[in-house]
């Protein structure tokens, strides 16, 4: 008896044991926050001397601590997780499983959410989010206040009173103009074709191209060239006057968000030629196929393209430099917007105040630059910070001035660590000629110098308030000549842009900071590709450019870009046609060959079969007639 | 007496051995079968007047499937790719094994580890480095989707065709071939008179581990057709991802369905071959 192990007595001890510990945890009086969000979309620790995760600088805030003090909890804490589709955030929402604050979903999600009222209203109970209503930018934040999201009952719902903006961005064609793919087209006419999305039906760019794997992004796609003729008129009409701004963005939606059995039934022509001429649909291998050339053009997000950007010119990724462009269709794209909604589940007040200070935390224009830093997503966020963020990035009156032994000038970009030459040999040598101040625009034909330490860096004395003299580094705006760059007209490809980005700053800088409005927002950047065609009298916008373009579209780019709202009534067209779409028939060579095959197994099943009874047969007579 | 069986109830029993594995195969075997089942055979209408849905027993997907030409196609794009994909493994892996069988060649039977061992290295990378590979060669699925697809499954499978064929080439019975030399076939008629027959039942296993899962496999259909071609694999997990709960199921049950038929397909050739061998001798 001894001998036989009880082993159901030890079960109830073990469960003693486990419910003692999740006592032990939920004893600690602190209050939670739970948030999911996509992966890789906030900023992380990456390096012990870096500041702490954003959640954990959130939890440590003295806002924070102060709040939880005042209402009595020990602390606050961060469940913070991730997930990979709005769709799987969706399912899960539906089957009451999904138990979170906040969650970040893309926009026409957001609509499906709220439509179905399975999310709460935000600023309720007197909550606020200051931050997010000082320094939002108007220009996207009116667009996703706009967007319906109608309930059952109650027709006029607005994502204004639900959603609140993180990132925001545009669907366009990234290429590599110089693609070995391409038989040796010029790179510059590569460049004119893909500011039309005709260039991806176009038969010189066959097996070069991907698209993306999803129903929605290629949808899009389709209506885009599908309605190409109606686009192109009423842009027509926009430019000379006959349609205001509101009508011609009133029209894009429209023609943009057509899902009706017709409409999807025109686009899947579209899409099964589109078929025959991509490389291939990609889930999300795109951004990296397109650095390892074995593709010449995606029809990428902002976002990925500025990845795939930044690691073309990463040396440690790719042996050889990879330059690729970006390009937002010229009559129009998808502007795209990932957006905070507070699903419909139990919560605290406390825990509800707390999301808003979480948003709140998020929108402050710090925080906002250091999330942008470490996504190279475009956040929702203006002002002053932010302004600084990108001019340090992009603008070339924020690089520092280099110079080697023979007085070769160079201007040097911290962040992306690269160096140009510019041809300007008089401007160490005193005799400074203001005549010859234009020569700055180009940029020197010469080698540039493998590393920074190889040169010295161009210093010059500066006194400040109390009569110290300090050494400072020169920058490209002690050049004295940028501000004449305006004044230029487009059209030389070697010369810097001055990019105006105004509308998108507008009522976010601090009347009392260092950015003037309509002055410091314009910025000058070799990352915008000045390359505009003239036809006829009509100037064409640039639609073109590297990772500045991505990531700050100019106004006139952001007017012809629409949300692709959700498809409502008519997924079920869609998810149809998408189907359809990815299933094909047996090519007719793929036929012949698989029924000789089985004609062949027909044939030796056959001869087995009356070969055995056969042999069968004469065995049995062979037994009989012994 | 009572006592005493309440006793034996709780003391540990050899059978006991037998319940993880019991709930393992109720919980994620059974029950998701039966779930499967539900959805094929039941469907969600939407009820306008009060916003809500109802499930309903329905024999609405068995219609869908068999209406839907776009189903249809895929089933036989599937059929294809596992019958070619089937054959050639065959092709290459019955030499193979037949040359593996040999003690003299295959001594310890280090070789055919070497030849399994690629099963070692999960398959999703493996297909990453396939897709490297055949882009180097200039065989990608941007321009040969059906033939990179078909190369990747004979790459994936071959080791399940290799396996099964090399136990049952071991066990050959070398004195019946060496006995058919000596009464006077030829090289050709030793093959398929007495080698083949009697690899029958390694052959039939060496198909059903090659044909269904290339049918139901989704992964190396996408990456290496680059997304050109779906498999009934890809297009249950694209009903899915639509919501299409009910036709989804439905595709899963014909799956089913066809391992069903082939697991009675193996069945009979086994019950064949032991009933010849017992007439032959």
């Amino acid at each position: 008896m001894n001998k036989k192990l009880k082993w159901f007595a030890i079960a109830p001890l073990i469960f003693a044991a486990s419910s003692g510990l999740t006592s032990c945890s939920s004893g600690d009086n602190v209050l939670l926050l739970r948030v999911i969000n996509s992966e890789d979309y906030i900023y992380l620790q990456e390096d012990p001397s870096d500041p702490e995760d954003m959640v954990v600088q959130f939890e440590k805030s003295e806002e924070v601590q102060a709040f939880a003090k005042a209402k009595g909890y020990s602390g606050v804490k961060v469940i913070y997780d991730t997930s990979d589709t709005n769709e799987t955030l969706y399912s899960e929402l539906q089957t009451g499983k999904s138990l979170y604050d906040l969650m970040n979903v893309s926009d026409y999600m957001a609509q499906k959410i709220v439509s179905g009222k399975m999310a709460v209203p935000l600023y309720q109970n007197g909550c606020e989010i200051p931050n997010y209503e000082d320094y939002a930018s108007g220009s996207v934040k009116n667009t996703l206040d706009a967007i319906k999201a109608p309930q059952f009952e109650n027709p006029d719902v607005y994502l204004a009173d639900y959603a609140v903006g993180y990132m925001w961005g545009t669907l366009g064609i990234l290429f590599n103009p110089s693609y070995p793919g391409f038989n040796g087209l010029d790179p510059e006419e590569v460049i004119e074709d893909m500011q039309s999305l005709e260039a991806l039906w176009n038969p010189k760019y066959k097996g070069t191209i991907s698209v993306k794997n999803s129903m929605r992004d290629t949808y899009a796609l389709g209506v885009l060239y599908t309605y190409r003729d109606e686009f192109q008129d009423i842009q027509d009409k926009y430019n000379a006057g006959t349609l205001t701004l509101e009508e011609y963005r009133n029209k894009f939606a429209e023609i943009f968000n057509r899902c009706d059995e017709k409409s999807v039934n025109e686009v899947k022509v579209s899409l099964d030629a589109l078929k025959e001429n991509v490389f291939g649909l990609e889930v999300d291998s795109g951004k990296q196929d397109i650095i390892t050339k074995k593709i010449g053009v995606n029809f990428a997000w902002s976002g990925d393209a500025v990845y795939s950007m930044d690691q073309g010119e990463d040396l440690t990724q790719v042996s050889e430099e990879v330059e690729l462009y970006y390009s937002v269709p010229e009559l129009g794209s998808n502007l795209w917007m990932d957006v905070w909604v507070m699903p419909n589940c139990a919560r605290s007040d406390d825990q509800y105040e707390l999301a808003h200070m979480f948003l709140n935390f998020l929108s402050d224009p710090v925080n906002a630059a250091q999330n942008m830093n470490y996504t190279g997503y475009t956040s929702f966020v203006a002002g002053d910070s932010i302004l600084e963020l990108v001019r340090d990035w992009y603008d070339i009156r924020t690089e520092e001035i280099y110079v080697d032994e023979e007085f070769q000038v160079y201007s040097y970009n911290e962040v992306s660590e690269e160096i140009i030459a510019i041809d300007y040999p008089d401007f160490i040598s005193g005799t400074h000629d203001a005549s010859r101040d234009d020569e700055l625009l180009y940029y020197s034909e010469e080698e540039e110098p493998a590393s920074i330490d190889d040169l010295l860096p161009l210093m010059i004395e500066e006194e400040d308030g109390e009569g110290n003299i300090n050494e400072v580094q020169k920058k490209y705006s002690d050049l004295s000549i940028v501000d004449e760059l305006a004044a230029l007209p487009n059209g030389d490809p070697d010369k810097l842009e001055a990019v105006d980005l105004s509308y998108f700053f507008e009522n976010t800088l601090d009347p009392a900071g260092d950015y003037e409005q309509g002055v410091d927002t314009i910025f000058y950047s070799d990352c915008y590709l000045p390359y505009s065609h003239q036809e006829g009298d009509v100037h064409q916008n640039i639609s073109v450019g590297r990772q500045f373009f991505c990531q700050y579209p100019d106004e006139a780019t952001i007017v012809r870009c629409a949300v692709m709202r959700d498809y409502g009534e008519n997924n079920k067209y869609v998810m149809k046609m998408w189907e359809n779409f990815k299933s094909n028939p047996l090519p007719v060579w793929a036929i012949i060959l698989f029924s000789i095959i089985l004609a062949g197994i027909v044939g030796i099943v056959i001869y087995f079969v009356v070969n055995s009874s056969l042999k069968k047969s004469i065995h049995k007579k062979r037994i009989e007639n012994k | 007496m009572k006592s005493n069986k309440v006793k034996r109830f709780f003391t540990l029993q050899r059978k006991y051995l037998c319940i993880p594995y019991i709930v393992f195969f109720i919980l994620f075997i059974f029950a998701p079968i039966l779930i499967i089942v539900f959805y094929a055979i039941t469907n969600e209408v939407y009820d306008a007047a009060t916003n809500t849905t109802h499930i309903v027993l329905s024999g609405q997907p068995f219609i869908n499937f068999f209406t839907d030409p776009s189903k249809i196609n895929v089933l036989f794009v599937s059929l294809f790719i596992a019958t070619i994909t089937t054959l050639i493994c065959l092709l290459i892996g019955f030499p193979l094994a037949f040359f593996l069988a040999d003690k003299q060649v295959n001594k310890n039977a280090v070789l055919v580890t070497l030849f399994v061992a690629p099963m070692w290295i999960n398959f999703v990378l493996r297909t990453g480095a396939t897709r490297d590979l055949l882009t180097w060669f200039g065989i990608n699925g941007g321009t040969h989707p059906y033939l990179a697809t078909i190369i990747g499954m004979v790459q994936n499978y071959l080791p399940f065709v290799i396996l099964p064929l090399y136990t049952t080439m071991t066990k050959l019975d070398k004195s019946q071939i060496e006995a058919a030399r000596d009464l006077g076939a030829n090289p050709t008629q030793v093959f398929f008179k007495n080698i083949i027959p009697q690899a029958v039942p390694g052959i039939v296993s060496a198909c059903l581990m090659t044909f269904m899962p290339t049918m139901s496999s989704y992964v190396i259909s996408d990456v290496l057709s680059e997304g050109k071609i779906t498999l009934f694999g890809n297009y249950i997990e694209l009903e899915f991802t639509n919501k299409a709960w009910n036709d989804g199921s439905f595709m899963a049950l014909i799956m089913l369905l066809f391992i069903a038929v082939a697991m009675f397909i193996s069945q009979k050739f086994g019950k064949d071959d032991e009933k010849e061998a017992g007439t032959s001798w």
